[in-house]
């Protein structure tokens, strides 16, 4: 064969070949890229597709197998691929999706879906729910999708998220209640917290006030504590005060009792003394015992002036001799290592002064010398006269008095003694006296030691500054047998005085009570009635008085053995009687008696 | 291209006999039968130029 015969014809046959080469070529490099899913293999028996397995398949199987749904769509619009679980959730065969446009999906929501995923273009991901109706199911679908970089199709996935929604929700639901709870419980807290605040801030302000309250109260206790010892004091000067008084007033029985002792003694002393007249050395010793007696007396009156129950009567007294007359007395006070002088003026000093507080003055003065002197010492005691004073000086050489009390020492109840040994009176009763006399008292506490109290007392000018003669017995005047009724309901004192009244020459009825004196069935009148303050029964005034209803003319004494009462004083002044006290000699009585039965007699007379 | 062309698509798993009258060898094959020349397109369809220039088709500008 010839090539040029033959090129002709051979041309189409060689453009055929070159196609099917060309073909062959192709699919060789088609199978070799893997791009061919399978291939079809002629056999004895007929053709046979054989599938190959590529690289991807197992992506594929994994795609078409999952439990989400996937679907891949155009740009525009066109639904690429989709697999069986996306078709089963739509509920709508594969083949109507694929190929189809998203348009014709017939669930409305998943069509607005993708249609909004497609018009969110520069979205390269994007994810939203919806809520899918399908068979009568409500379903929440999610898709999440994916933009491809090459050629901006969309990759989809759905899941169902219907249970994990439906568990949120609830979840939600439960949370929500449990925020509801939360915040009731919050709220209630607060308004707890809030009432706790108010109740800390009322618990606060009650602290507060508490403390407050503690505070006045610790002043309140304090002042109360003060008030307390303030009392305890005052208490305990009432205490001793009262025992004072009860000292005073069993000082003042005692003396009433002693006064009519010494009255029965001193009557009867007299009555003997004037029948004796022939045996003068039992005139001495009656004498002796007469002044006895009067000294007896001064001793009650000491004691019913301490008591107060004794009235001041002053009178013109000189200071000399009443130092001297206290002399006795105060030599039976000083212990025996206690040196006493006494230093009396030579020029008499005239004081106008009641008699007993002035002896009370010096005496308390003494004593307080004494008691500052326990180891001992030197008692002196000095009277003298300046211009217008006279003085009196008690000086010691004792302990002396330390000047921070000495401002004190004049105070009622102030003592330095320890307790049972003063009473705290002394000073006071003392500084009392002296003022109530115009004069006044000071203390001197030398460097040396030792105390000097000095009294001054307004000097009376005494012209005639003689001391009254004592009335001798001469003069002592009887009576003339005029009838006497005495009322004394001691026996020993009334029968004393019956026998000086006998004696005196006087006609005496005695009667022991006032009962008795005014019951008497006497027919002659009476001249003079001599009774007893103190009586049981009616009182000594109250017999006078009736007796002077059937007697008017007749007169009266009183007597007792107290000071006299006020009552006696303003009817002493009213001339009704006569008063004596208690225990009185039988000169005072006679005159008296003589006073009252003169003719003119009757004046108002106090005899002491 | 809507409306303006016709597509049959066969699977050779249920008609491998396709194949044989075809000239198939593999698959996927995209025969183009009218306009002629008949074209094939082996392998691959997602790259769209290369579909399309085996189908010698222009894109047009229209969308």
């Amino acid at each position: 064969m010839t090539i040029g015969n033959r090129v002709p014809a051979a041309v189409p046959e060689i453009e055929d070949l070159r196609a099917r080469l060309e073909e062959a070529e192709e699919t060789l490099r088609a199978i070799r890229s893997g791009e061919v899913d399978g291939v079809v293999v002629s056999g004895l028996d007929g053709d046979h597709v054989y599938s190959l397995h590529g690289a991807e398949h197992p992506y594929r199987v994994f795609v078409e197998e999952m439990n989400e749904g996937a679907v891949t769509v155009t740009a525009d619009g066109l639904i690429l691929f989709c697999n069986r679980r996306f078709a089963e959730l739509l509920n709508v065969p594969v083949d109507a999706i694929i190929g189809q446009s998203i348009d014709s999906i017939p669930n409305a929501e998943v069509r607005t879906c993708l249609t909004a995923f497609l018009t969110s273009a520069g979205t390269r991901s994007d994810s939203r729910e919806i809520a899918v109706s399908a068979d009568g199911n409500v379903r929440i679908l999610m898709f999440v999708v994916n933009r491809l970089a090459a050629d901006a199709t969309l990759a989809i996935l759905v899941t169902d998220v219907t249970g994990p929604r439906t568990r949120e929700s609830d979840l939600r639901r439960l949370n929500e209640e449990m925020e509801d709870r939360v915040r009731t419980r919050t709220a209630a807290l607060a308004r707890t917290v809030d009432e706790v605040r108010e109740s800390r801030l009322a618990a606060l302000n009650m602290m507060e006030d508490a403390v407050g309250a503690a505070r006045s109260l610790e002043h309140a206790n304090r002042d109360l504590e003060q008030q307390i010892s303030a009392r305890r004091e005052s208490e305990e000067q009432l205490r001793h005060a009262q025992k004072i008084e009860a000292i005073g007033t069993l000082a003042g029985g005692v003396a009433h009792d002693f006064n009519n002792l010494l009255q029965a003694m001193l009557s009867i002393v007299q009555v003997l003394k004037r029948k004796s007249a022939e045996l003068p050395r039992h005139v001495e010793h009656l004498k002796q015992l007469e002044l006895t007696i009067r000294r007896g007396s001064g001793l009650t009156r000491q004691l019913l002036l301490f008591a107060r129950r004794e009235t001041a009567k002053r009178e013109d007294l000189e200071l000399n001799q009443i130092l001297h007359d206290l002399l006795a007395f105060l030599r039976r006070v000083v212990r025996a290592n206690i040196r006493l002088a006494v230093e009396p003026s030579n020029v008499p000093l005239w004081i106008c002064a009641d008699r007993g507080q002035i002896e009370q003055v010096i005496m308390n003065l003494a004593v307080n010398a004494i008691d500052a002197m326990p180891e001992g010492g030197a008692l002196s005691i000095a009277a003298g006269r300046d211009e217008h004073a006279a003085w009196l000086k008690v000086s010691d050489t004792g302990t002396g008095i330390p000047e921070t009390i000495r401002d004190r020492i004049f105070e009622p109840f102030f003592t330095t003694k320890e307790a049972g040994k003063g009473t705290g009176l002394g000073l006071s009763v003392v500084h009392g006296i002296i003022a109530a006399h115009g004069g006044r008292i000071d203390v001197e506490c030398p460097a040396q030691g030792g105390t000097t109290f000095r009294v001054e007392f307004p000097l009376q000018n005494h012209a005639a500054a003689l001391p009254a003669a004592a009335p001798s017995e001469e003069d002592i005047p009887n009576g003339r047998g005029e009838r006497v009724l005495l009322v004394e309901d001691e026996q020993a004192a009334r029968e004393g005085l019956s026998a000086i009244l006998e004696m005196l020459g006087y006609s005496v009825v005695a009667a022991g009570a006032g009962e008795e004196a005014v019951g008497m069935d006497e027919q002659l009148p009476f001249s003079v009635v001599l009774t007893d303050f103190m009586l049981p029964g009616i009182p000594g005034i109250e017999v006078v008085r009736r007796l002077r209803e059937r007697w008017p003319d007749m007169k009266a004494i009183l007597m007792s053995g107290y000071a006299a009462p006020g009552v006696i004083d303003a009817a002493v002044a009213a001339n009704e009687f006569l008063f004596l006290q208690k225990p009185f000699g039988m000169g005072d009585l006679a005159r008296a008696l003589r006073a009252l039965l003169r003719p003119s007699g009757g004046s108002g007379l106090k005899i002491q | 291209m809507t409306d303006r062309y016709e597509l049959t698509v066969i699977d050779l798993f249920d008609d491998p006999e396709k194949a044989q009258q075809e000239q198939v060898i593999a698959v996927p094959t995209l025969v183009k039968t009218l306009p002629l020349p008949l074209g094939r397109l082996i392998g691959d369809l997602s790259d769209e130029s290369r579909v399309l220039l085996a189908l010698d088709i222009q894109p047009s500008d229209e969308p």
